[in-house]
């Protein structure tokens, strides 16, 4: 073998490393110096502990390839970076799945420090490995466990949705079978909401970060689904809604608190085939989180109807819920509804 | 295909509330629902039976997650069009197992009628700035060798 005309014979010359072999002879890490000769980069050295772990006798170790230590199933790419690094001289950290000489296979992690001579030149490598086995074994499990996390959690958003589809297919099958135009308001229009509440769990789910929501996909969701309650053409829809992140706890009161805002609009303003146009805007205002929604509809003295105060209701609840302020304005025409909601900078930030 | 012409409907769901409020959302839209079918055997015989246009399919049926393969021999075997209709996307394959596109749930009135236009053009249309969430589309690549609703 090529590799053996590189080793230094140890009996005619004085061995340069003796002393250094003999500091980590009695080491209970198991140590292994390489010599900087490529392509082989032969074992020079084995320490007791080595031999121990790979089960190994001196004989067969010394002299082989550095490659010889990690078993067949290495990643080629893990083994062409640490030759790499031997050819460069070059320090070098790899875990290896190594193989001993029973044939059973452990995981090592490998840790490569070049020695140089006083010229600069590499002399050798010197080699210290580790058993991660119990590591690789925790890390296994673990990883196991989180997968099956992943299935419940995915089972679990399943059912949610399910659920909440089963509840407004529920009331919308009630309200189809009612006789009086008035109660299958009142019924569309719990749909609706639930609808609301939907949306909410199709984009967190939806969405890689579950944790926060895009606030402009929401509002989008939610008028797309409103307006269509208006023929087309009567209303221009106008719409400036900057993507802000909106931390998943307040989801769905802003759901329902939008769903509020822009529903009133859509079915208060515009009666009798008013024209008109609707303005939704949400964006930051200093620290806080600004929605308004405009219309120049027949403003707020026309009288809503007496479900349309439940609608205002529940939205001065959910505003104070949120922590935030509701304010009306009569334009004249038309009326602009404003929630101002603190929500902290950092939970703001959408990329 | 004329968009005015009435589509005849196969529902494939195992949740019966939800299917018939979606019968009655396809009847108000102006459709045909021509068979609800809760499990993959009966979709299958109902498909044969009834020839449906487009059949609606969730993935999760009475005996299992056994849509997509009700989807996929719906389509290539029956000549039917197919959407899923799922609030479990992720099972999807990523051949759309022969469906022309996925209406999440809970779906929405719009969600529908757009899956439904999409359907009626019988061509995929751009891609739209606001589109909705609840109908994904599969685009045209995803559909080659499934059939037409004609």
């Amino acid at each position: 073998m090529l590799a053996h005309t590189h080793v230094p014979d140890m009996g005619q010359t004085q061995d340069p490393d003796a002393s250094l072999k003999a500091a980590y002879r009695p080491l209970r890490v198991p140590v292994l110096m390489i010599a900087a000769h490529g392509p082989e980069y032969p074992i020079v050295f084995a320490n007791a502990a080595f031999l121990r772990m790979s089960g190994c006798s001196g004989d067969e170790v010394l002299g082989q390839s550095w490659r010889s230590i990690v078993g067949e199933h290495a990643e080629p790419e893990a083994l062409a970076a640490l030759e790499a690094s031997l050819k460069a001289g070059e320090g070098h950290d790899a875990e290896f799945l190594c193989r001993r000489s029973d044939g059973a296979s452990l995981w090592g992690s490998l840790s490569v420090s070049p020695v140089r001579n006083e010229a600069g030149r590499v002399r050798l490598f010197i080699v210290t490995m580790t058993d991660i086995g119990a590591t690789k074994q925790r890390e296994r499990l673990l990883e196991e466990q989180l997968e099956q996390k992943k299935v419940l959690l995915q089972e679990v958003e399943h059912r949610v949705k399910n659920s909440l589809q089963m509840t407004a297919s529920l009331v919308l099958l009630k309200a189809r079978r009612l006789k009086s135009p008035e109660a299958r308001k009142v019924l569309q229009e719990v749909a609706e909401r639930v609808g609301a509440l939907a949306a909410v769990h199709r984009l967190l789910h939806g969405s890689s970060d579950s944790g926060r929501f895009n606030i402009r996909d929401l509002a989008a969701e939610l008028v797309g689904e409103l307006i269509l309650a208006l023929p087309e053409g009567q209303v221009e829809l106008s719409l400036d809604v900057q993507p802000i992140a909106v931390p998943a706890s307040k989801a769905a009161a802003l759901a329902l608190l939008l769903n509020e805002a822009i529903g009133n609009a859509v079915k208060h303003a515009f009666p009798d085939g008013r024209q008109g146009r609707l303005t939704i805007t949400i964006g930051r205002m200093e620290s806080d989180l600004a929605i308004t929604v405009e219309d120049d509809g027949v403003g707020l003295d026309h009288a809503p109807p007496p479900e349309g105060s439940f609608g205002k209701t529940l939205m001065t609840m959910l505003a104070h819920q949120l922590k935030g302020r509701l304010t009306w304005h009569d334009m004249e025409p038309g009326t602009r509804a404003q929630v101002v909601l603190p929500i902290g900078a950092e939970e703001t930030r959408f990329e | 295909m004329s968009s005015e012409k009435r589509l005849r409907i196969l529902v494939v769901e195992d949740e019966i509330l939800i299917a018939l409020e979606l019968e009655s959302l396809l009847q108000d839209l102006g459709h045909d629902v021509v068979g609800v079918a809760t499990s993959s055997a009966e979709a299958l015989a109902l498909g044969q039976e009834v020839k449906p246009d487009l059949a609606f399919v969730d993935i999760h049926l009475a005996d299992g997650p056994t849509g997509v393969d009700v989807a996929r021999q719906l389509a290539a075997r029956q000549g039917v069009t197919v959407l899923f209709m799922t609030a479990n996307a992720k099972r999807i394959p990523e051949d759309f197992g022969g469906a022309w596109g996925v209406i999440a749930k809970p779906y929405t009135e719009r969600g529908v009628r757009e899956a439904l236009s999409y359907v009626m053009a019988g061509k995929p249309r751009e891609p739209q700035e606001e589109r909705t969430v609840t109908f994904l589309p599969f685009g045209v690549t995803a559909r080659e060798g499934s059939p037409q609703a004609s």
